[in-house]
């Protein structure tokens, strides 16, 4: 379905996807393609493709995204997670998937599935970034996040059992911090019967789709073609920072071309836009994108730099997070401002 | 420092001036050859044969040279190299130089080991240094005729003990033989990027010192005694062993010297500094006197680096930018006839539309022979849509600060004269050897890039006590004069609030 010569198509649409977080996917793509160049390109297989009792592995690395960019993975994550995996459900399973399509994780299955005859399932838990384990569709949908497996660059491998999604994050986050902060994570692994109903299906395809457009500059078709906005241009002239639980928050100031401004404020993702009087032009869980205006290429939320040109376009996230209880979960929540760091 | 002689060694040209007291006294411009030792000494000996008596007076020799970046772009006589990881974990995930052009990857870097070793972010090792399995990499790599060592290790910005062993180590069992880069001394966070840069620099070493280490000498030889220096990636000075040693670090110092030099000529403390070439523009800001620094990521034709560097943002918009014209429009292209322009522009019979031509027709400069080739309302609005172009990228580098003047320097600059009262363009001759001036009036400067702990009281002072002796050392400077230029702290988001990583950089 994709070819080595695609992967940058493919990671540009997943860095569109991240809603400006998820991490820089150049490593990642890097990554992916020198395991591509060795062991060929993975199979791509649907959701209704998969059998009631199949056994699917969604796979993320997850902690502080700066950390992998130095203590880059060892290569020894992934195929410990699914040896134990195997182990513990005493069969091998039947695909592999991104947990979180936006930002590097996208590409996380790409780094094994070849070289241990993995196909990878087109699909996502999110449809987006989110910062957070529980926040992801399954958990909505009643499926567990445990037993979840978390291996470190060593591949070691720890088993978390009976928690709930939010008593997950919070343990795994802590046990992260003494992996040297960043390590592999297998949760809400699933049967085939639930991954027809319970995750963001095509999101493979979507991503690819988006960069494809992207390289062609053609972010309009992308807007018309997933029923998302272009909201405005302007430039980049105020980047404030603050730091809460290890977490980069912030604001960015966009003059936009007739002289008013407006505001993204991101929590590692962008996650609210409004206008100089308050008036909300999107917000979380819409997939809020920062484009560089004369590159057509995403801007991160660790890439923002003064005087940028920029266009400020969303998209929908999937139909599932606009539900009550999803978007009180992961809604826009001002916090106090500290000043800036940096 | 009264009395100095900069050099800039340009692509095409070698430039030389004398200042004294920060006055020009005397300046040459010298066709290079294929020798860039010859075209040095041959500079001198013209700038000593037109002016017999500097000899005598010259304090020190500062050199901005673009050589360790052609020697790159053009991948010939680099060095076989061996890198050692330092790296506990293994990775398996990305070899070494996997993301550099294939020319380098393939033909520079012999092969590599991972050892144990490395940091965890909290200062951790990832696993135990072992001095045996240095010694067993060496014995390998000497015997596979690897001349120069590259060696980074994860976290080394944290702690660079682990890279400084293996240094030593290397050192001892070949008795100074071998060249070791250490990433730490050459880049700042970033694995892949540092490797990169240190690699680049391994593969460099001994093409510089075979042009540059006798420079010295054959400099007495002429009658210059003094000490020598290179202009780096920020435009400071540093030694010429330390020039030679990391020639990466002057990779980026042609922008920085052109930067500096126009400061230096308009003695400008806040602004826009735009330096218009054959071939490119580049732009940078200058705060209180000194251009901007960054440690983001930088591109070297399609190489990506992370060592710290003037943050200056090059257009390919030059005298000799090739034009395409659409009726009355025109769309500058990426190519340039650069030192071809006198037989390839219009305005002198040639075929090729430039840059150069619209600014003759419209009036802005008069050079003998030309004639105008477009009407000059043409010429005009076709000039002004570029500068345009170059202004607004500009704002994009003032940011929020709209009320920062832009200055033009540079042999392109006298292009645009007359065109717009939101320029100021220089009418000194000397803008011509901008670049030789900046180089002559740099400085040395020492940077600190480290992740320190917070509630550690002392260690920004001891860190600035390292500064002081540094540049006391190497520059023979007195230390009530070296000051705190620039400093910085950013949070790192995964150590909980304790650790920050702190950038300084001291200098006078």
């Amino acid at each position: 379905m994709f070819s080595l010569d695609m992967l940058h198509h493919l990671s540009a649409g997943m860095a569109f996807l991240g809603s400006g977080g998820g991490g820089d996917p150049s490593l990642r793509q890097a990554m992916a393609r020198y395991h591509c160049e060795q062991f060929g390109m993975p199979e791509i297989i649907s959701a209704d493709q998969l059998q009631d009792d199949d056994i699917i592995v969604p796979l993320a690395f997850f902690g502080a995204p700066n950390i992998g960019q130095e203590r880059i993975a060892s290569g020894k994550e992934l195929p410990a997670l699914l040896h134990h995996i195997t182990c513990y459900y005493g069969k091998k399973p039947k695909a592999i998937m991104p947990a979180e399509i936006g930002g590097g994780n996208g590409l996380t299955p790409m780094l094994i599935a070849s070289e241990l005859g993995y196909p990878i399932l087109n699909g996502d838990l999110i449809g987006r970034a989110f910062p957070k384990l529980h926040m992801a569709i399954p958990h909505l949908l009643g499926i567990n996040a445990t037993p979840a497996f978390v291996a470190d660059i060593f591949g070691r491998v720890t088993r978390f059992d009976n928690l709930s999604p939010e008593e997950l994050e919070k343990a795994a986050r802590k046990h992260v911090i003494t992996c040297g902060s960043s390590a592999a994570i297998a949760c809400y692994i699933m049967t085939g019967k639930q991954a027809r109903t319970s995750i963001a299906k095509g999101t493979l395809t979507q991503a690819f789709e988006i960069g494809k457009a992207l390289s062609a500059n053609r972010l309009q078709s992308i807007i018309t073609q997933y029923g998302g906005r272009y909201c405005l241009q302007g430039v980049i002239t105020h980047i404030q920072h603050y730091n809460q639980d290890g977490f980069l928050h912030g604001r960015v100031t966009i003059c936009s071309e007739n002289g008013e401004d407006a505001y993204l404020h991101f929590q590692n993702e962008f996650m609210h836009a409004e206008g100089s009087d308050g008036k909300i032009i999107s917000t979380s869980p819409d997939i809020i994108t920062l484009m560089d205006s004369d590159h057509h290429s995403v801007i991160t939320t660790d890439q923002l730099r003064f005087g940028l040109c920029v266009d400020v376009v969303t998209l929908p996230a999937p139909n599932i997070w606009y539900i009550e209880e999803a978007r009180s979960m992961v809604a826009y929540h001002p916090i106090k401002e500290e000043g800036d760091v940096r | 420092m009264n009395s100095i002689i900069g050099i800039d060694i340009g692509g095409t040209h070698t430039d030389i001036v004398h200042m004294h007291h920060g006055k020009l006294i005397a300046s040459l411009k010298h066709l290079n050859t294929d020798a860039v030792e010859d075209d040095l000494c041959d500079v001198l000996t013209s700038l000593l044969s037109a002016h017999p008596r500097i000899s005598k007076s010259v304090d020190a020799i500062h050199i901005g040279s673009t050589f360790a970046l052609n020697a790159l772009l053009k991948g010939h006589s680099l060095s076989q190299i061996g890198v050692i990881r330092l790296a506990g974990h293994e990775p398996i995930t990305l070899p070494p130089g996997y993301l550099l052009p294939s020319h380098i990857r393939d033909h520079v870097v012999k092969d590599y080991a991972t050892v144990q070793g490395g940091y965890e972010c909290d200062g951790r090792v990832i696993t135990h240094f072992q001095e045996e399995e240095i010694v067993c990499a060496l014995r390998y790599f000497l015997s596979i005729g690897v001349t120069s060592i590259a060696v980074c290790g994860v976290f080394s910005s944290i702690n660079p003990d682990q890279e400084i062993a293996v240094r030593r180590i290397i050192q001892e069992h070949t008795g100074n033989k071998l060249h070791v880069s250490l990433s730490h001394e050459v880049g700042s966070m970033g694995f892949m990027e540092r490797e990169n840069t240190t690699i680049l620099n391994a593969a460099l070493y001994e093409l510089t010192k075979k042009h540059f280490a006798g420079l010295k000498k054959r400099f007495k030889e002429i009658g210059f005694h003094c000490p020598l220096f290179y202009t780096d990636n920020y435009g400071s000075l540093i030694t010429d062993e330390v020039a030679i040693n990391y020639p990466i670090r002057t990779l980026l110092s042609g922008p920085s010297n052109s930067l500096r030099g126009g400061i230096e000529l308009t003695q400008m403390e806040e602004g826009i500094i735009v330096d218009i070439g054959g071939t490119s523009t580049d732009i940078g800001k200058v705060k209180n006197g000194q251009m901007t620094r960054s440690s983001a990521k930088t591109s070297i034709g399609n190489i990506s680096l992370n060592m710290p560097h003037a943050d200056i943002l090059s257009l390919p918009i030059g005298g000799g930018s090739v034009l395409e014209m659409n009726d009355t429009s025109f769309k500058v292209t990426s190519e340039s006839v650069g030192k071809n322009l006198l037989e390839c522009s219009q305005s002198f019979g040639g075929k090729t539309l430039t840059l150069c031509d619209l600014a003759i027709a419209a009036g802005s400069i008069e050079i003998e022979g030309a004639s105008k080739i477009l009407p000059e309302s043409v010429a005009v609005d076709g000039l002004q849509a570029i500068l345009e172009m170059i202004l607004s990228e500009c704002r994009k580098v003032k940011g929020e600060e709209e009320h920062l003047p832009i200055l033009l320097v540079g042999g392109g600059a006298a292009l645009f004269r007359g065109l717009s009262s939101d320029v100021i363009i220089l009418d000194q001759d000397e803008i011509m050897v901008a670049n030789a001036i900046g180089a002559a009036m740099a400085s040395p400067t020492y940077r600190i890039d480290r992740v320190i702990d917070q509630d550690d009281p002392d260690i920004i002072a001891i860190l600035k006590k390292e500064a002081i002796n540094h540049i006391q050392e190497q520059h023979q400077i007195s230390s009530d004069k070296i000051r705190l230029l620039e400093k910085q702290q950013y949070s790192l988001s995964y150590s909980g609030g304790k650790q920050v990583r702190f950038t300084a950089i001291y200098g006078w």
